[in-house]
């Protein structure tokens, strides 16, 4: 686009810059009340080969006890990056549905007296296989098995020979979803709780004072695993989201929250995450090869 | 839509109960105050649930764990501070006399090091840098060398916290390799990685070599053990090894790591010990927290001989040797003195 310039003087009356900031703003202004009414896709369930994924950045507080590194409780800032994606599969009849979460998360904890401080990180894999037991105008209500999969390391600072510990585990499980859809100033908006928890698994972590020297040296991994169910492994998420248009696309707002808590060989853990988190919804057509 | 509703609010409880069931775990824990006594119960009970020597104890030094508690109870109130409290505690993990109970507060680091002090040091280190003269080599941190002039090889090393890599340990082989035979001087060795240690100790031998046992806690009762594991030295086989004799010099101050490598090396054919009997410390270590945020570190996986005998009371050495005075007086070193005459005869009659 060419400036127009005032030749006498040399100043600039419409620069390139200012005129495209100009425009942008307008086309997206324009877009985005144009979409909200043509797109009002907010908690509508993906229809074949179709795939709502979102991806969000959260912030909040954690809560470990681990009574391998210290009985004490240690609590902090938390971070966590997520991406969800929920697909439709017309061939799948009972569990049309498939809902997968990746999220990575890192923690900085402190005792309750400050003078202790430990790192967390987790990664949670969930691949849920849902069938819609329930579908209104207004409401979803999808259930079903579930996959699982996650990893939780603590790093204490100041422990010399046990300075870490893992908890690790893969189970099979449920999840459900509800969807909330409702209007708000003439708007679209859906309101999504949904949950997963393992049933059945393989679990990581080690005996009382096994130490990892001797988990590795000996190959005692006999003494760390144990087969987990909900009475003595708890895992559980648990996350609500509310998802706003904006233009093709959706804001979402979420709070999750999340525990891990188990006795296994002796030793105490507990493991707590609650989180708010700001992210972006996108929806796309699979293509018939898969991509 | 509330039957809707209700559905999911059915299925979100089912899952809580579900998972409260790991609230209860939370409550069956004992929770101590962060007061002097809450402190006090704290430390002695980590310590009962947590500590493996207390049998040892209780024959070597007649250690009562319970009347230890209620001796060291009635110096606790409510009112004193820090420093009191830090003075008692030690004192109560004092008890143990074991180099690997500590506790770390805000000042200062709680210790018994009696296992060590209350021996002759049978080192001089003025005297062994005379023998190192000003061109040794260095391996690595606190790891010296240098050939002695009968052509004997002397290898120092002061800790095992550094990690002593194997194109080093190949290096100082080869350096040693037209000697007669070597001398490895780990008096006063702390200790530090259990297996830089093994690493080195697998360097002496061809053969695998049951050289010891291991085993843990596995339960907060007093003698909930797991069965031993038996640990042996496994050679180094795409690595140098030496087939020469060899002389460990040992004393007092060898602990923790250096006392596993003492044991380890009197497993091995060809290896032998010289010195003093070694510091112990033959439990592998453990850490845990106060409710006022102070750590607490013990042992709480005993090792043992090939012979399934205690190391934390030290290993004695194959040939008992003390520094003599007339030997001090003359800068000479009785230990490496002794070591030497053993290998030269060695050469002699192999």
């Amino acid at each position: 686009m060419k400036t127009m310039t005032n030749r006498k003087t040399g100043s600039c009356l419409f620069s390139d810059s200012i005129f495209r900031k100009v425009a942008t703003v307008l086309l997206l202004t324009h877009s985005f009340f144009l979409n909200a009414q043509t797109f009002p896709m907010a908690g509508v369930l993906p229809s074949e080969n179709e795939v709502v994924e979102g991806i969000s950045v959260g912030a909040g507080r954690s809560s470990v006890t681990d009574e391998y590194l210290s009985p004490n409780l240690y609590s902090g800032f938390s971070i966590e990056a997520r991406q969800d994606r929920m697909g439709s599969r017309g061939d799948d009849r009972l569990f049309r549905y498939s809902r997968n979460r990746s999220s990575l998360s890192a923690s900085h904890l402190r005792n309750d007296t400050g003078n202790g401080v430990q790192l967390e990180a987790a990664a949670v894999l969930v691949h849920v296989r849902e069938t819609q037991l329930l579908h209104y105008k207004y409401y979803d209500l999808l259930f079903g098995p579930s996959a699982m999969g996650g990893l939780d390391a603590i790093y204490n600072l100041r422990n010399s020979n046990n300075p870490a510990n893992v908890h690790g585990w893969i189970a099979a499980g449920v999840g459900a979803d509800s969807m909330f859809r409702f209007r708000m100033c003439k708007r679209q908006l859906a309101l999504d709780a949904s949950v997963s928890m393992p049933v059945i698994g393989v679990f990581f972590a080690p005996e009382y004072n096994l130490p990892y020297y001797l988990l590795y040296e000996e190959g005692l991994y006999g003494k760390a695993l144990h087969f987990m169910h909900p009475f003595n492994v708890s895992v559980f998420s648990h996350d609500v989201a509310l998802f706003v248009p904006m233009g093709r696309n959706q804001l979402s707002l979420s709070m999750s929250f999340d525990i891990m808590a188990h006795r296994l060989g002796g030793n105490y853990a507990g493991i707590t995450h609650s989180r708010f988190s700001l992210g972006y919804v996108h929806r796309f057509e699979r293509k018939y090869n898969g991509r | 839509m509330k039957r809707l509703g209700y559905i999911y609010m059915l299925i979100v409880p089912v899952m809580l109960c579900l998972s409260a069931a790991s609230c209860q775990f939370r409550n069956a824990r004992e929770e101590y105050p962060d007061t002097p006594a809450g402190n006090f119960e704290a430390l002695w009970n980590i310590m009962d649930t947590h500590y493996c020597f207390f049998d040892l104890k209780q024959r070597e030094l007649g250690v009562d764990w319970d009347s230890v508690h209620d001796r060291y109870r009635t110096l606790i109130d409510d009112e004193m501070g820090d420093f009191s409290l830090f003075e008692v505690l030690t004192g109560m993990l004092g008890e143990l006399k074991d180099g690997h109970v500590n506790l770390y507060g805000k000042y200062d680091v709680g210790r018994n090091w009696t296992w060590k002090t209350d021996y002759p040091s049978n080192l001089s280190h003025d005297i062994r840098n005379a023998y190192l003269g000003n061109d040794y080599n260095i391996a690595a941190s606190g790891c010296f060398y240098k050939i002695l002039p009968d052509n004997i090889g002397y290898l120092v090393i002061e800790s095992f916290s550094n990690t002593f890599p194997d194109s080093k340990i190949d290096a100082v082989l080869s350096w040693f390799g037209v000697c007669n035979g070597l001398i490895i001087d780990i008096r006063d060795n702390g200790g530090g990685l259990l297996t830089e240690a093994d690493k080195l100790a697998s360097r002496f031998t061809d053969e695998k070599v049951l050289c010891g046992y291991i085993r843990y806690k596995d339960g907060p009762g007093r003698n909930d053990f797991s069965k031993p594991e038996p640990v042996y030295v496994e050679p180094a086989l795409t690595r140098l090894r030496w087939h020469k004799p060899v002389a460990v010099l040992v004393n007092r101050g060898c602990f923790s790591s250096a006392n596993d490598f003492a044991v380890k090396m009197k497993a091995l054919p060809g290896a032998v010990l010289f010195g003093d009997r070694t510091g112990g410390g033959g439990g592998f270590p453990f850490s845990s927290e106060l409710p006022n945020g102070w750590s607490v570190r013990f042992s709480s996986a005993p090792m043992y001989d090939a012979s399934m005998n205690e190391t934390e009371s030290g290993v004695a050495p194959d040939y008992p040797v003390s520094m003599t005075e007339s030997d001090m007086s003359r800068g000479v070193d009785t230990l490496i003195e002794s070591a030497r005459r053993w290998i030269n005869d060695m050469i002699v009659n192999p």
